[in-house]
Formats: structure tokens, C-alpha cells, sequence
């Protein structure tokens, strides 16, 4: 399978400001990633860099096959984008937007044009500086669509829309992938929404990536644990571990010895709760680990394991990140 | 492409082109009533000649100030939005551009039919000492190489993005018509050669020179 996206240390500063930094993205074809990240961590830059708009001081940014920005020009006639923002001309009506649009498109669908207008009930006369938020973001997201694209990319597209909206432009963008198979690289801090329709994940703070991974493993591998009798200093990651055990090398299910770098799961965040509990949350939990867990860990005792939803792992995942100082590119802990 | 951006640009600067354009056929027309009083004998010649000076001269106002005004226009649009559409759109940037200054040039073209029609209605009202004649042609020449150099300059401005560039085009600009005006022999000697410069730049034949040259509809 080869890449919609490919990011390799892409680099952007804005003035003396790192905006991005050494940042890589893989975005497998076919899938639907989810470009997850608080405000301001650099999404909508990586979006523009994406899309040619500015240049990278240092990286590489394949799109589609395509070296942009220099060879950006032929990918984008395949793309179809929806900015944080409207940026279409207010002075042109709602058809001469579409004439205006396929004019640039050579795959451009008249008929999926008029049928999504007509699904969103967009007026063709109603000029766009008129309309609505969600007007505006139905029309922008009809623009995409209506190219036939291969790669969707769609900055923050359910942004600030009421929920009926919201409703329809999703669903809009699951037909058009369920029928075309088409990628699509969705940025959004609205989390639950990401969950519903990704299979990717990757996870941006500060300019740089935390954790990529499949959506899959996220939801069903980040937990949260409530383990008495593992005394340590509280701290996450790998600080967390520095007091279970001395030495390393005891390997998965090593019994006594064993630290937290050794085990199996890997210690994002650690509170101390009353007394000698307190509650840990990991990743790339497995369900099997629960019964060995007093095996992987002597002297400790697995009292609960709790589901976070995508939206607690997204913080949790965020936190740990913060308090380590150091962010990874594959999910995988910094050295 | 080029005429989707042609007609959205049509949409976006029509009411203020339906104005020039209105005012383009206006102005030489307005030579007849302004005329009327003159006789057709050679005295009054001059006052012709006078009319048709300053019908020349609020031409080319009307066609530099028209110029302005779409390139004004023509780039706020993009601005509003932060050129993210431009952008985003499968077309090499160069060629944008050179669509958008095309577009801009055939809707000055426009403007200056418009000049060659009004002045030649009036060169068909007016009754004019056997010694003078209108120039409706030539007028509308003029307005359409005077409206082309200032919608350029101004787009090549525009484009040159940054404030502060801007700001130097335009003081270069102003400076070089200052030394224009100022008597080279006025001038301490290392300025002489900046004002003998200014001044073949507006020559006629100078990259200028059809802004200051005489812009006359009746002449002999």
C-alpha cells in the first residue's frame, strides 16, 4: 500500500517561532485519519504546508506522489481541501462558485455538484458572503467533494456547526469514502467525532507529533489502572518506572526485578490515590495482561481496569508527553 | 480557466467597471454641450482645442483611477480570504497571475471601447472649425496604454506583497516625479543625473511617457 501523505522532519517556523518541528506523517491510502491536537499545536500549519502553501524550512512533503510545494500543482487537482475558513469570494453566488470551482477541476462531477446541492439544501442564487456558517460549510465541503477526489483534506470542517449540520457533513464524507475509497486527512480538537469515523490517529502538540497509530489500538489499548501495592515515587512515564525495580532486563512477565521499562504495557501517567493504591494509565494494554499481572509486577495487585474513551486517551496521551518534555513520532517513548 | 476567472472578475468589479465604463462614454460626449457656445469660426478655435484638452485630461484621470480601482478590487477579494482559495487551486501560481493581469487588461479594454465610442458619437455632434479635428481613436489608445501601464504597476506592487515594499515602490514612484518637476540645473550636482533620468523616463517613447503626453480628443 503506498502513501496518500508523507511527512519526513518537516520543519516551519513562523519568525524566530517554531511552528513545526521535524514533524512526520504517514497517512496510508485508503484510510481515514484523524489529525488530532489542541488549538495552536500546528494542525492548520501542517495543512498549509501540506497543500503548497508554505514552504518548509527544512523536511520533505510528499502528496499523492508529488514533491510539493515544487511539484504540488498535479496533486492538487486529486485533493479535495475544505479550510478552517471560508475562503471562497463573497461576491459570487452559490452556481457561480461551482462554475468558478470546476473550471480548475478536470475531474470535476456536474451531476454529484447539483445532487449535493440539492441534498444540502443550498440556494444556486444565494450569494456566498450570505450565507450561513453552516451553509458556507456545506458549500465548501460540496466543492471538495464534487472533484471525485483521492485524498480529502479537510481542516476543522464540522468547526463551530450546530449538530444537524455537523451530522450531515459527516455523513456526506462517510458515503463518499464508503463509494469511492477514497483517503481522508481530518483535522479536528473535537475528539468524539474523530472516533466515530478514523482508523488513523496521530496526535500533534507544540509543533510536533505525539503518537500515530491506528485507531484501533488506540481506543482499545489505552487504559486506565487502579494497582495497590506497587509502591514507587508517583511521576509518569519512564520517571514512574525508576522505583519499581532496580536494574532492567527482566523482560515481559520477568516477575521480581522488573521495572516499568520492562513490562509489556507502557506507563503513560501515574497518581498515588489513598494509601498504597493508585491508578496508572497505560498503553498497548492486551486483556490477558490482567491475569499476569501480579506475575509482571510481585507484591502488586490489579484492583480495576477501565476503558478511556478517545477523548481521555487524547489527554492523557497529551499529558504525558508534557510532563516527559519529549514527543515521539511513532508513539513509541523517547529515548 | 481563464474565462471563469474572467467572468468572476466581471461579478466582483462590474459596479465599479459599469461606473467607469459609464464615465469613459460620458466624458468625451460631454465635449459637445461644452462646445456649444463656440462658433465654428477659427477664432474659437482655441476654446476647442481647451475643451478638448481637458476632456483628455479627465480621460486619462477616469482610465489611471480605473485601473487602480480593479487592481484594488481584484486583490482584496483574495485578501479577504487569505489567498487560501487561489491557493489551493490546481493551477501553477504564475499562470494565475498572468490570467488575473489578462483579465484585467481585457476589462480596461473595455473601458477604453467605451472612451472610443463616446468620442466618436461626440466626433459625430460636434461641429468643428475646418482646422481641428476629433480623436476619438486615438483617445481611446491612450486610455487603454495608460489604464495597461498603471493596472501593471499597480499589480506588480500588489503582488510584491510586503508593506514595506510597497511602501518603496511608491516613494520611488513619487520621488521620481518630484525630480520630473525640479530644473535639473536647480538640483546639487550628484541629484542632476536622478532628475535627467526622471525625466527620460517620462519622455515621450519613455516607459511614462503616455501619462504626460498630451492627451487632446480635438486638435489640429
Amino acid at each position: 500500500m503506498t502513501d496518500a501523505i508523507r511527512i519526513r522532519s518537516l520543519t516551519y517556523r513562523t519568525g524566530r517561532e517554531f511552528a513545526l518541528r521535524g514533524l512526520d506523517l504517514t497517512v496510508p491510502s485508503g484510510s481515514v485519519y484523524g489529525f488530532l491536537g489542541p488549538n495552536g499545536s500546528g494542525k492548520t500549519t501542517t495543512i498549509k504546508s501540506l497543500m503548497g502553501m508554505l514552504p518548509p524550512d527544512d523536511g520533505t512533503i510528499d502528496l499523492l506522489g508529488h514533491r510539493v510545494p515544487d511539484d504540488v500543482v498535479p496533486a492538487l487537482a486529486r485533493v479535495g481541501y475544505v479550510p478552517e475558513r471560508l475562503h471562497l469570494y463573497p461576491a459570487l453566488s452559490v452556481d457561480e462558485t461551482m462554475r468558478y470551482h470546476a473550471a480548475f477541476y478536470p475531474r470535476w462531477d456536474a451531476r454529484e455538484g447539483d445532487r449535493l446541492k440539492r441534498a444540502f439544501a443550498l440556494r444556486g442564487d444565494a450569494l456566498v458572503g450570505r450565507l450561513s456558517k453552516g451553509e458556507a460549510g456545506k458549500l465548501m465541503l460540496l466543492l471538495a467533494l464534487a472533484v471525485r477526489p483521492e485524498l480529502l483534506v479537510l481542516d476543522e470542517p464540522t468547526d463551530g456547526l450546530d449538530p444537524v449540520v455537523r451530522r450531515d457533513v459527516l455523513s456526506a464524507i462517510v458515503d463518499y469514502v464508503a463509494a469511492s475509497k477514497a483517503t481522508v486527512f481530518i483535522s479536528s480538537h473535537l475528539v468524539h467525532e474523530q472516533e466515530r469515523i478514523c482508523d488513523w490517529v496521530g496526535l500533534l502538540d507544540d509543533g510536533r507529533m505525539v503518537a500515530e497509530l491506528p485507531m484501533s489500538e488506540f481506543r482499545a489499548g489505552v487504559k486506565r489502572l487502579r494497582v495497590r501495592g506497587a509502591s514507587a515515587p508517583a511521576g509518569a512515564g519512564e520517571s514512574a518506572g525508576a522505583g519499581l525495580g532496580a536494574g532492567a532486563g527482566a523482560g515481559a512477565g520477568a516477575g521480581a526485578g522488573a521495572t516499568i521499562a520492562t513490562l509489556p504495557f507502557r506507563v503513560l501517567a501515574r497518581r498515588t490515590l489513598i494509601g498504597s493504591d493508585e491508578e496508572w494509565v497505560v498503553r498497548d494494554w492486551r486483556p490477558d495482561m490482567r491475569g499476569a499481572f501480579a506475575a509482571l509486577l510481585p507484591g502488586s495487585t490489579l484492583r480495576e481496569v477501565e476503558d478511556l474513551d478517545l477523548e481521555d486517551s487524547f489527554v492523557e496521551l497529551l499529558s504525558a508527553a508534557r510532563a516527559r518534555g519529549q514527543i515521539t513520532t511513532d508513539g513509541r517513548e523517547a529515548a | 480557466m481563464f474565462v471563469a476567472m474572467l467572468r468572476a472578475q466581471w461579478v466582483w468589479t462590474r459596479a465599479i467597471m459599469l461606473f467607469f465604463l459609464a464615465a469613459g462614454f460620458a466624458l468625451p460626449v460631454l465635449s459637445v454641450p461644452m462646445s456649444a457656445r463656440f462658433g465654428i469660426g477659427w477664432i474659437s478655435a482655441n476654446g476647442y482645442v481647451e475643451v478638448g484638452g481637458m476632456i483628455g485630461l479627465l480621460v486619462a484621470i477616469t482610465v489611471c483611477l480605473a485601473a487602480v480601482a480593479l487592481v484594488v478590487q481584484n486583490w482584496s477579494v483574495d485578501d479577504r480570504g487569505r489567498h487560501v482559495y487561489a491557493l489551493s487551486l490546481p493551477i501553477a501560481r504564475r499562470r494565475y497571475l498572468l490570467y488575473r493581469l489578462g483579465g484585467g487588461f481585457l476589462l480596461l479594454g473595455m473601458l477604453a471601447v467605451a472612451v472610443w465610442l463616446g468620442g466618436a458619437v461626440a466626433a459625430g455632434l460636434l461641429e468643428l472649425p475646418e482646422s481641428l479635428h476629433a480623436y476619438p481613436a486615438s483617445l481611446a489608445l491612450r486610455a487603454l496604454m495608460a489604464a495597461w501601464l498603471v493596472h501593471a504597476i499597480g499589480f506588480l506592487v500588489r503582488f510584491g506583497a510586503g508593506q514595506r515594499a510597497r511602501g518603496v515602490v511608491f516613494g520611488a514612484l513619487i520621488l521620481l516625479f518630484l525630480f520630473v518637476l525640479l530644473p535639473a540645473e536647480t538640483l546639487p550636482a550628484p541629484l542632476t543625473w536622478l532628475s535627467l533620468a526622471s525625466r527620460a523616463l517620462v519622455l515621450p517613447g519613455g516607459p511614462f511617457g503616455i501619462l504626460v503626453s498630451p492627451w487632446s480628443f480635438i486638435d489640429v
